[in-house]
């Protein structure tokens, strides 16, 4: 599937941000970060249900949704919905199932370019979200750090490469 | 219930029908119920089989050949809830035809009390000195399953015991997290749609990190370059020794290796309908001893 290593362009995202801002006041997305949640969002488009890759990354993230908890939100940005309906912007090229993981007051959201094929990812976020204390080996699994705000007047959640 | 005589005479057949007395592809108006005769057998050995019409159909087809599957992919049979090796071992074809072995067999099956079933068994980690489980590696939910069971296809057990010997040559130790896979969402629901076909849900496949010193060789690892000797290595001789390493593929998925049945074949058919109803039906999944 050559999906998977092609990207989303800095456009796309532009216009996902574009579109969604007239309705954003009550989305969910943005709901989930002003309660507070732990916040999840990947990229999905059509999967290839053959693909192996594909198979893998599918079922450790729905494990971790289905074990993660209320304090955990989850949203699917497909890139080829029309009108896209997610209110966030990503100020750097998000590629095919990546994984952003955002949550209000925290010093740093973070971004796993790509599927994430190991359950310790997850765990590195989890524990670090929640405040518990990290095994030096998790390090290892770190998604990159990214800076989130969220924009009040348009009512976006913001997302950039951590300076 | 069928007996042993009530399949006839004839290699039953695709078009075969007890209503038209066409037995074996010709009509033999002896007023016998073959067909129904051999649904009825398939049935009670738990072969999955819609109708019993008496018509040799597409269903009757596929039911035989699930049978037949049964027959020479493994030795595992039900019998009174408990699980039993089969002694006799038969080699058998996927033709969808009641040649004489298979009608032999069936009711011999019968006979015995014997019921189908797949072919996954248990493998205890702690027989493994250079794997163990990871943090997130799931126990599955089944009454045979205990802590630290790593499940596979007992046609797969070969990936892992060689994974472990191998780890050991390169004094590298790896850590599981996943195995067989049960198909389907959580029951909380799905974030993406899970994957129909992988060589996880028939129980060919393992995910592992291959731990070198205190170096975790994960994807980011590998994206980078930054694999340990012994890593690299470990994955030569996996691949030397016949095995599939998910960082060959066009998406790279480093962490898996499988021992690939063809998705798109009967075996792998039968193979995921069979280990999957083991674990939606909690039958019996047996211990293997790698020593
Ligand atoms: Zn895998």
């Amino acid at each position: 599937m050559k999906l998977l290593r092609s990207s989303i362009t800095l456009g796309l995202a532009l216009l996902i941000s574009a579109c969604a801002s007239a309705d954003t006041a009550t989305h969910p997305l943005v709901e989930a970060w002003h309660a507070g949640k732990a916040i999840v969002i990947t990229t999905s488009p059509n999967p290839d249900n053959t693909d192996e890759t594909y198979g893998d990354f599918a079922h450790y993230l729905n494990n971790f949704a289905a074990s993660a908890g209320d304090h955990w939100a989850f949203f699917a940005l497909d890139p080829q919905a029309s009108p896209p309906k997610l209110p966030i912007e990503f100020g750097f090229t998000l590629t095919h199932y990546s994984v952003v993981f955002i949550k209000q007051n925290e010093a740093q959201g973070y971004v796993y370019p790509g599927p994430i094929l190991e359950p310790q990812v997850y765990d590195f976020v989890q524990r670090q979200f929640e405040g518990r204390e990290i095994p030096d080996y998790l390090y290892q699994f770190s998604p990159d750090e990214v800076q989130v705000d969220f924009e009040e007047e348009n009512g976006l959640l913001r997302v950039d490469t951590k300076t | 219930m069928a007996r042993s005589s009530c399949f006839g005479p004839f290699e039953l057949k695709s078009g075969d029908s007890d209503k038209k007395q066409i037995f074996g592809g010709h009509r033999r108006p002896n007023a016998a119920s073959y067909v129904t005769a051999l649904q009825e057998a398939l049935r009670a050995v738990d072969i999955p089989l819609a109708i019993v019409d008496g018509q040799f159909g597409p269903g009757t087809e596929q039911a035989l050949k699930m049978f037949q599957w049964c027959l020479t992919a493994h030795p595992y049979r039900r019998f009174n809830q408990s699980l039993v090796t089969d002694t006799c071992k038969v080699t058998q074809a996927l033709s969808g035809r009641l040649d004489t072995q298979t009608a032999s067999e069936l009711n011999r099956w019968i006979a015995q009390g014997y019921v189908s079933t797949g072919d996954l068994i248990r493998l205890d980690s702690k027989q493994l000195d250079h794997v163990e489980v990871g943090v997130g590696f799931r126990v599955l939910s089944h009454v045979s399953v205990c802590e630290g069971d790593v499940v596979l296809s007992a046609a797969a057990a070969d990936l892992l015991s060689t994974a472990n010997k191998k780890a050991g040559e390169r004094c590298v130790k790896l850590v599981l997290n996943q195995a067989f896979r049960v198909n389907g969402v959580p029951v909380s629901g799905a974030v993406v749609t899970p994957a129909t076909r992988s060589q996880h849900l028939i129980g060919h496949a393992i995910d592992c990190n291959i731990v070198d010193g205190s170096n975790w060789n994960n994807s980011r690892t590998f994206a980078a370059g930054r694999q340990t000797e012994g890593a690299t290595n470990f994955i030569d001789d996996m691949k030397n020794a016949g095995y599939r390493w998910g960082g060959n593929f066009s998406n790279p998925d480093t962490p898996h290796f499988d021992k690939r049945l063809n998705p798109y074949g009967d075996a792998y058919e039968f193979k995921f309908f069979f280990n999957q109803r083991i674990i939606a039906n909690n039958h019996p999944i047996p211990l293997k001893n790698l020593n």
